[in-house]
């Protein structure tokens, strides 16, 4: 059976990827994947292993959500207005 | 098996993300505190406040004192078990998750959210106050997370939520 070995230079190189995703975060070499309306990202761990992650949420959810946390907020009277609005949190008192 | 309706005050054991990669499923559970949940045909999200049984000075400098102190003698716990004394829940770091990062061999719930297990009981009247006050602060900490999710596409916590700035040697 055939086994890919990792010479030294490509691990060196594999290493160096690795260090520099620590030092980063994930973000940099993250990769955006669609199929359809489905949607994932793929990055590479620091361990080297390629991740997969389904990032697909339905909005409407999102929306339902915020609405329901924004009216809890609006009957305690916490909240004026809506923070979809102006999105700087400035409303709290 | 997950519960099927997550009551106010309800305790879970979850895979809480790190600041440093704020999406990604931390690799440690810690017990949250659970804001608001919401759900469709297969997706369920739970905006989930983080819980610590480390308070020190960083934590409280980082802070601002924003965090809600509850011993574990006042969490009903319905299976699993709790090792902290206290849990300290840091109110400003409230993330959202997808329902697949919470163990569901822990159910547990604040024991004072019920009027009757409050009555002749100043500590629990006491801490159920001292909730109320803080539960605001946990809703708008989970709308910004809800909004980031909305605006960016990534689940999590937030950018720019740290949860120990350094200030001892």
């Amino acid at each position: 059976m055939l086994k890919f070995k990792p010479t030294g230079l490509l691990d060196s190189f594999r290493r160096a990827i690795t260090s520099m995703t620590r030092l980063l975060g994930y973000h940099v070499f993250m990769e955006k994947l669609r199929s359809g309306n489905k949607e994932a990202l793929k990055f590479v761990t620091p361990s080297g292993v390629t991740a997969v992650v389904a990032t697909s949420i339905p909005k409407e959810l999102l929306k339902k959500l915020a609405d329901k946390l924004e009216g809890k907020l609006r009957r305690s009277g916490h909240l004026t207005r809506s923070l979809k609005s102006s999105g700087d949190g400035s409303e709290i008192r | 098996m997950a519960p099927a309706q997550y009551s106010r005050g309800q305790v879970v054991l979850a895979d809480f993300p790190y600041s440093e990669w704020p999406s990604n499923r931390g690799d440690k559970q810690h017990f949250c505190l659970v804001i608001d949940t919401v759900e469709s045909q297969n997706v369920r999200l739970v905006a989930v406040c983080y819980g610590t049984s480390q308070l020190d000075e960083d934590l409280l400098a980082s802070h601002g004192g924003g965090v809600l102190s509850i011993p574990k003698a006042y969490v009903k716990i319905r299976s699993g078990f709790m090792n902290a004394p206290v849990m300290h829940l840091v109110l400003e770091h409230v993330a959202l998750i997808p329902e697949e990062w919470i163990d569901t061999r822990f159910n547990g719930r604040l024991d004072f959210m019920r009027e009757n297990s409050r009555q002749n009981d100043p500590y629990r009247e006491r801490l159920y106050k001292a909730f109320v006050a803080c539960e605001p602060v946990m809703q708008m900490s989970a709308l910004q997370a809800v909004l980031y999710t909305q605006e960016s596409g990534l689940i999590g916590l937030p950018p720019r939520k740290v949860l120990r700035l350094k200030t001892t040697p």
